[in-house]
């Protein structure tokens, strides 16, 4: 068991092999050593989404290694399964801060599937619609915007 | 105090305090929280002195409140809420809870997400807003589409796109020196997986960003002095991409610009056309050759010679070789036009021929084929078939197959000179036939074949699909009503020409006819498809492109 | 809790690394505590993530990349990185310079270990810009940029280590050098520095494309080459001095010693992939330079056949293949000479005591070799020469065995030495198939009663070796003649040992030279299990037909004329009238069995049993005569009269004078009969039965005169050779011209040769005889244009 401190203090134990899922703790572990009454400080994770991790960790503790890196690109993000759906089913702010900590964390699988839920996220939208959902400025000219959208017509489907 | 300088002594202190990232109130967030404090000062400034007194102090009071006990006075806070302010506040939380994802997450977050797009969400993801189209529009990005959907059939979208190698490579080295294209050809990138791609930057100059860092072992690259002076130019990759869907969008939806060369006086009986030269070559029942340069469209030069109807040609960097009903095969180099040799041997009229760097094989009426070795002049002759031979063709130096009208195709070993395989099947004469082994095994309804991909087309109305290896039989194609004439066969597509004058245009992975190209006005002879053409030569005398590539170039930004 | 991370400022960041990273760098030993670790981590991760938010234009922060959309940070830190290893490493080379030898080495291996140690720390903390802008710059091909790991061995190798001035590699591996001399003189060293020197040279060595793949270049250069070449020069010494001052024989030892050596020295601190080249050099060394030397040694070691040095100078040679031609020819003559000096003796032997008759007929008395020839002097004895040879194969066989290692090579030199010994020795002097007839008779000894070896198993052992030395006989065809009589004989008079055995020689003949050989063989056999069966079908034939009382006991032996070399019966002969019904009946029943085969009655051959009734051994028991059909004849007519003139048998039984002679002469030896005169042959000379005989033995065998025939038969025996042959050979020409067509005279002859040689050596002068006799017979012509090309005739 180790004990991992989340930025507002917090203090969670978690089976080794669960937090090894993280590269970055089982480096650390590696290079450190293990001390058991020591926590392992976590600055940039806070609280709630460390939970929200451990949880992910958790129920992927017996999944087998990812494919190498090649691979996996030609996936689609349309794989998820039900209970990772489930669990990326939360607000974007909630979502964002999960992407920051597995990247943080260098958990990849996380990080996937954060990625493939804001990709599923845009997909299939027209440009406004994409817009709302992100809450994003429009800076572009009108002329800019014009100019743009020439060059991008190839792609739309006559 | 102000009102600005209280909400920004409010970021500020929060800066100052928070040690922890808080997505909306970074310094660099300035859109989140700027768009809701102007407003809100301005709100803020229209109540009483007593009331603003209030409410900033409440304000304050939260914003210097540590972390944890923000939620404990948020529940109070709510606790003391009403229905109608409740209600408010779940309409004002919708929008502010709205995240930025590829603005706000670091770079390799945001390309990460990106990567999982399709090809049209990029695209509008790029107009969305500026820092939007900066990373929807890198390069690595498209790089990887490129790599996923060209020359090869994508696993996820099942789209393939064209090569589009010669003209590209043509159009923007012009008319350079073979010294500097060398040096360009070894500096283009290497990139990991395809090499053809490396081609198509056509980047000139040394790459980016390499400093030759000196080891005991390695030594410094040399350079030419002109290439390294030459401006880094790269055509970006989304570019390319784009490109080559627009040609697969034609070609799916047969949208395309027809040419008509004439100038023939009797059926085209035989054409070849080489894209990276702009050259086009036919021979006719008039018994005249002429050479056509397609960026003009004119006949830049006729060739006389032959004594009966040309019936096969091809050419090659310098030279072209010509099969008639004379019994002669001639062989002419290019840039005179002058005929340099006569092969003579058949005893009966030559009907089609095919030729390598090594070695020239030519079809003939007496149902012979003759394999010549163009070095030594020598030739020895496959003998098998029953029938007319109709068209050969040399695979990889060691095979070549052959159709006849016999109603069978021989592949045959040119070592052994044995016959290695005889495919059987049609029931009437084969007149088209053309084989083709790509990098990655082709796929027709569902069955991979790995050897390569042969197809025939035969006056029984037919064309049909075999696995070379196996010498199977995988599909019938029907769809011509009076006979078949011509195949041809690339990566994604077959072409067929037939006697009903149309031209038809199949889908190979489904096995299925995508649509007609109607306009000869007689039977459609002699056949050839590039990646964004068709050439085909019929019984009026007349030579038909259709170009499936439209006229505006692609060019999405100005170079740096 | 953490550092004030929203900075994105360069200087700062840096700072704080650097401050962190120094402590790893070089206090290690001082602990490190997870806070201080992850912080690092988090500051590089904040500087990382933080500058890019900041910066929204769309300016490229790398100058160089256009047409990018997304810029990494990382670059900065990145340098100043390699800038800090630098520093770091300038100032271990300083305190490298004041060290020497064991020292120095010992001082470079702790700090290897501890720089590879602490960078491994930093690497992981920079773990997040190796993920992202490390990775991002090898996508784009930039070779120049590592991972932070790599980057640390790159810098080690580049500015502390390798090749340049002032850096520390020559001295390193000289004092690596002068260690492993020591070790050579037999000092004992720390093995563990040289192994970790090893092990760092090896992780030097990157891969110019690709930085995660490790190469051995940096060790192949830096160590292996200058380490072999001292290994050159120290052995070059060594063993030169050696040999001068010791023996060829204890220089093996020594040598073997030091390959032993050095191959271990490969498992205990080497890398594995120098074991080829080092080995390669050592042997160069101390053994190719050396070959002359030792292949002289080899004579004396075979004289004295000194079993251990013989493996020890193998071993060694072995190593250099070149060098064992020498040998494998020196042995060849060696043991060519050993077995031609065998038989020498054998046959000295032989000529001092020319052995006395020997009685084969007498009951085995224990006598030794039962051969069959009276001996003359320099007749040599089947068994002694037989196993003379077999000793010499044996010894040198094994020898090749156990001291060779069973090399091919050599075993192919036994073969040829024993080849020209079984075949050209000088009892085979006079005519080349002596050998085989030798052996022949050797077997023939063995396979028929009275052999002295009567265990089944040791007589399959000695045919076994028979077979060996078989092998290497050239005239088999001579072999397969002699056998086919001798085998003819013993199943005629059922003298064989053991059928079993006959069998399993047979098949181990077929095994040898094929079907073609044993076929006649093989029919023999089966003739003899049809007679079998033909007697049965004719003792049950006539017992139905009643008339059995008369007929006396009879057995048949038929064999296929082709098959049996059996000559038929040279003289006319009366069958006895007691005899005359049994023949005619089973000359009917076979006719009647097999309708158009001839039968050739072999009475020379036959035996018969005779009960004597006018005498009696001790009045009761009556006399059984063994004698053969002749013999039979002659006395039945005693039957008659108790005397005759030579005259009246001749008539009576119709034999020729010389064939009634011998019959005679065995019924006289025997005491059967009295002669009344000396001139046996005289017509007129008179014999009685003798009615007063007395034997020991109930059942008197009487002699058979059949030994003088067996000289002349073994001439004979090699004439019909001669003519077999000249037939073969011709049908090999024929064959040969057959599908050739044409040939040349030269080829001709060759390729006969060759065709043949698996039955016999042909001579040149007899396929010449040959050609000239198809030439007559017009199967073959010469050419026009050519004479000595020839032509078939269709």
């Amino acid at each position: 068991m180790v004990k991992l401190t989340s930025s507002d203090g917090q203090e969670v134990s978690v089976p080794k092999e669960i937090a090894c899922q993280s590269v970055l703790i089982k480096n650390m572990l590696e290079d450190v050593g293990e001390a058991d009454d020591q926590p392992i400080p976590l600055p940039n994770v806070s609280g709630p989404i460390l939970a929200k991790v451990i949880e992910y960790a958790t129920h992927h503790k017996d999944d087998p290694p990812l494919p190498p890196e090649e691979e996996a690109k030609l996936k689609s993000s349309e794989d998820i399964d039900e209970w990772d759906r489930e669990f990326t089913n939360v607000d974007q702010g909630t979502l964002f801060e999960l992407i920051l900590a597995s990247n943080y964390l260098d958990m990849k699988g996380l990080l996937d599937l954060g990625c493939k839920t804001v990709a599923n996220m845009i997909k299939g939208k027209t440009v406004e619609e994409i817009r709302k959902t992100f809450n994003i400025q429009n800076d572009f000219t009108p002329e800019e915007e014009e100019q743009i959208r020439k060059e991008n017509e190839w792609c739309e489907d006559r | 105090m102000s009102s600005t300088t209280t909400t920004q002594s409010v970021s500020t202190y929060l800066a100052a305090s928070d040690k922890h990232f808080c997505y909306r109130h970074r310094p660099g967030n300035s859109k989140a929280v700027t768009n809701s404090s102007s407003p809100l000062s301005q709100r803020l400034e229209a109540l009483s002195a007593k009331d603003k007194e209030t409410v900033s102090q409440i304000w304050n009071l939260f914003a210097t409140a540590p972390r944890p006990l923000r939620p404990l006075i948020l529940d109070g806070l709510l606790d003391n809420c009403c229905l109608p302010q409740l209600s408010y506040m779940a309409g004002a939380l919708g929008p502010l809870l709205r995240v930025d994802f590829i603005s706000n997450a670091p770079t390799e977050i945001a390309i990460g997400i990106l990567q999982y797009l399709d090809a049209k969400s990029l695209c509008h993801a790029a107009r969305t807003c500026s820092s939007w189209r900066k990373l929807a529009d890198d390069d690595i990005i498209w790089h990887r589409m490129c790599e996923q959907h060209i020359d090869r059939k994508c696993k996820k979208c099942g789209w393939g796109l064209p090569l589009l190698d010669n003209k590209r490579r043509n159009h923007l080295l012009g008319k350079r020196s073979s010294s500097a294209r060398r040096a360009e050809d070894t500096q283009g990138r290497i990139d990991a997986g395809s090499n053809d791609l490396a081609v198509k930057r056509m980047k000139v100059g040394p790459p980016e960003g390499a400093t030759a860092v000196p080891t005991a072992e390695t030594t410094p690259i040399p350079r030419t002095d002109e290439v390294a002076t030459r401006r880094p130019y790269k055509r970006p990759w989304k570019e390319i991409y784009a490109e080559r869907l627009v040609v697969e969008r034609n070609w799916r939806s047969g949208t395309f610009a027809r040419t008509e060369l004439l100038g023939h006086t009797d059926s085209v009986m035989c054409l070849h056309y080489d894209e990276s030269k702009s050259l086009l070559v036919t021979g006719s029942y008039d018994y005249t050759i002429r050479v056509w340069d397609t960026d003009t469209m004119q006949c830049i030069k006729v060739l006389t010679g032959h004594t009966r109807c040309v019936r096969g040609i091809q050419m090659d960097d310098n030279k072209m070789v010509s099969g008639s009903m004379d019994r002669t095969l001639r062989i002419w180099n290019l840039k005179t036009f002058q005929c340099i040799r006569i092969l003579e041997g058949h005893a009966a009229g030559v009907v089609c021929l095919h030729f390598n760097d090594k070695m020239l094989a030519s079809g003939s009426v007496d149902g012979t084929i003759r394999v010549w070795n163009l070095g030594a002049g020598c030739c020895f002759s496959l003998a098998g078939h029953r029938d007319w031979v109709n068209k050969v063709q040399i695979l990889d130096k060691k095979r070549l197959i052959s159709c006849s009208d016999d109603s069978s195709i021989k592949l045959w070993d040119l070592d052994t000179r044995a016959e290695l395989r005889s495919f059987n099947g049609h029931v009437g004469q084969i007149q088209g036939m053309q084989a083709f082994i790509p990098h990655s095994a082709p796929r027709v309804d569902g069955i991979t074949l790995p050897g390569g991909i042969l197809i025939s087309g035969s006056l029984d109305n037919t064309i049909k699909i075999w696995c070379l290896e196996t010498g199977a039989e995988i599909k019938t194609l029907f769809g011509h009503v009076e006979g078949v004439w011509c195949a041809a066969v690339d990566s994604l597509r077959i072409i067929s020409g037939g006697q009903d004058r149309k031209v038809i245009v199949w889908d190979i992975e489904r096995g299925q006819k995508m649509y007609e190209l109607t306009g000869h006005g007689g039977a459609v002879n002699c056949c050839q498809m590039t990646d964004t053409k068709v050439l085909t030569g019929g019984e009026d005398g007349a030579i038909r492109i259709w170009d499936f590539l439209p006229d505006t170039s692609f060019m999405s930004r100005p170079v740096a | 809790m953490s550092y004030g991370a929203q900075q994105s400022d360069l200087a700062t960041t840096w700072a704080q690394l650097e401050a962190g990273i120094d402590p790893i760098m070089n206090k290690l030993s001082d602990g490190l505590s997870y806070k201080s670790w992850m912080d690092l981590y988090t500051t590089i991760y904040n500087y990382c993530t933080s500058s890019r938010m900041c910066n929204h234009n769309d300016e490229p922060i790398n100058g160089s990349s256009s047409n990018r959309g997304a810029n990494l940070m990382g670059a900065d830190l990145y340098s100043n990185l390699k800038t800090y290893l630098k520093e770091h490493l300038d100032a271990l080379k300083v305190k490298a310079d004041q060290q020497m030898d064991e020292d120095l080495l010992t001082f470079y291996t702790r700090e290897w270990k501890r720089y590879t140690t602490g960078t491994t720390y930093v690497h992981h903390i920079f773990a997040y810009l190796n993920r992202h802008w490390v990775k991002r710059e090898i996508d784009e091909g930039h070779k120049t940029i590592y991972d932070v790991y790599t980057l640390t061995l790159v810098t080690w190798r580049d500015h502390f280590f390798g090749g340049g001035l002032g850096t520390i590699q020559p001295k390193v591996m000289d004092a690596v050098l002068k260690l492993i001399e020591k070790q050579r003189n037999g000092e004992t060293i720390d093995s563990s520095i040289v192994n970790s020197i090893v092990d760092s040279f090896v992780s030097l060595g990157l891969d110019e494309n690709d930085s995660t793949k490790p190469t051995l270049d940096v060790y192949k250069q830096f160590f292996e080459t200058p380490f072999i070449a001292k290994t050159e020069e120290y052995y070059k010494m060594e063993s030169e001095r050696f040999i001068s001052e010791n023996s060829i024989i204890d220089y093996m030892k020594k040598a073997e010693s030091r390959l032993a050596e050095e191959d271990n020295r490969v498992q205990m601190y080497l890398h594995s992939s120098s074991q080829k080249p080092l080995i390669l050099c050592c042997e160069n060394v101390l053994i190719r330079n050396h070959t002359g030397p030792i292949q002289e040694e080899f004579q004396n070691l075979l004289d004295q056949d000194k079993l251990d040095d013989l493996s020890r100078m193998y071993g060694l040679l072995s190593r250099v293949p070149e060098s064992l031609e020498k040998l494998r020819l020196t042995f060849e003559v060696h043991v060519r000479k050993q077995g031609l000096s065998a038989i020498e003796k054998v046959a000295e032997s032989a000529q001092a005591a020319p052995e006395g008759e020997e009685d084969e007929e007498d009951e085995p008395k224990g006598k030794l070799a039962a051969s069959a020839a009276p001996k003359k002097a320099g007749d040599v004895d089947s068994k002694t020469y037989v196993d003379a040879l077999l000793a010499v194969h044996q010894k040198y066989s094994s020898l090749v065995e156990t001291a060779f290692r069973g090399e091919t090579g050599f075993g192919a030199s036994l073969d040829r030495a024993c080849r020209e010994f079984v075949n050209r020795n000088i009892v085979c002097e006079k005519s080349s198939s002596k050998s085989p007839e030798l052996l022949a008779k050797h077997c023939d000894s063995l396979l028929k009663k009275g052999s002295k070896i009567t265990d089944e198993h040791e007589v399959e052992e000695v045919l076994n070796s028979v077979m060996t030395l078989f092998k290497y006989v050239e005239d088999k065809d001579v072999f397969q003649k002699f056998y086919q009589k001798q085998l003819a004989r013993r199943l005629v008079n059922q003298l064989s040992a053991n059928g079993d055995t006959e069998e399993s020689m047979i098949n181990k003949l077929k095994d040898a030279c094929g079907f073609e050989f044993t076929s006649k063989l093989q029919r023999m056999f089966q003739d003899v299990a049809l007679s079998k069966d033909l007697n049965d079908q004719f003792k049950e034939q006539t017992a139905r037909s009643a008339e059995k009382s008369d007929l006396p006991d009879f057995q048949i032996l038929v064999g296929g004329t082709g098959q049996w070399p059996l000559n038929a019966t040279t003289t006319k002969f009366n069958i006895p009238d007691d005899l005359l019904k049994t023949y005619e009946k089973f000359q009917s029943f076979y006719q009647h069995k097999f309708s158009g085969r001839k039968l050739n009655w072999l009475f020379h051959l036959g035996r018969a049993e005779i009960r004597a009734n006018f005498v009696k051994q001790n009045g009761k028991i009556p006399y059984t005569f063994l004698t053969s059909t002749f013999q039979m004849g002659v006395l039945l007519q005693f039957n008659a009269a108790p005397s005759y003139t030579f005259a009246e048998l001749q008539t009576n039984t119709s034999l020729d004078p010389a064939t009634l002679k011998s019959a005679l002469f065995g019924l006289i030896k025997s005491k059967a009969l009295i002669v009344s005169n000396e001139k046996t042959s005289d017509p007129e000379t008179r014999y009685e039965i003798n009615k007063a005989f007395k034997n020991k033995k109930t059942r008197v065998k009487v002699d058979i005169p059949m030994r003088a025939e067996q000289k002349a038969e073994s001439d004979e025996t090699h004439k019909g050779i001669e003519d077999d042959r000249s037939m073969v050979i011709q049908a090999a020409i024929v064959r040969i011209m057959k599908t050739r067509k044409v040939m040349q005279n030269q080829l001709l002859v060759t390729e006969t040769i060759d065709q043949l040689k698996a039955r016999f050596r042909p001579t040149v002068p007899a396929i010449k005889k040959c050609i000239d006799m198809l030439l007559e017979k017009e199967y073959i012509e010469r050419m026009e244009e050519q004479r000595d090309m020839f032509q078939y005739i269709a």
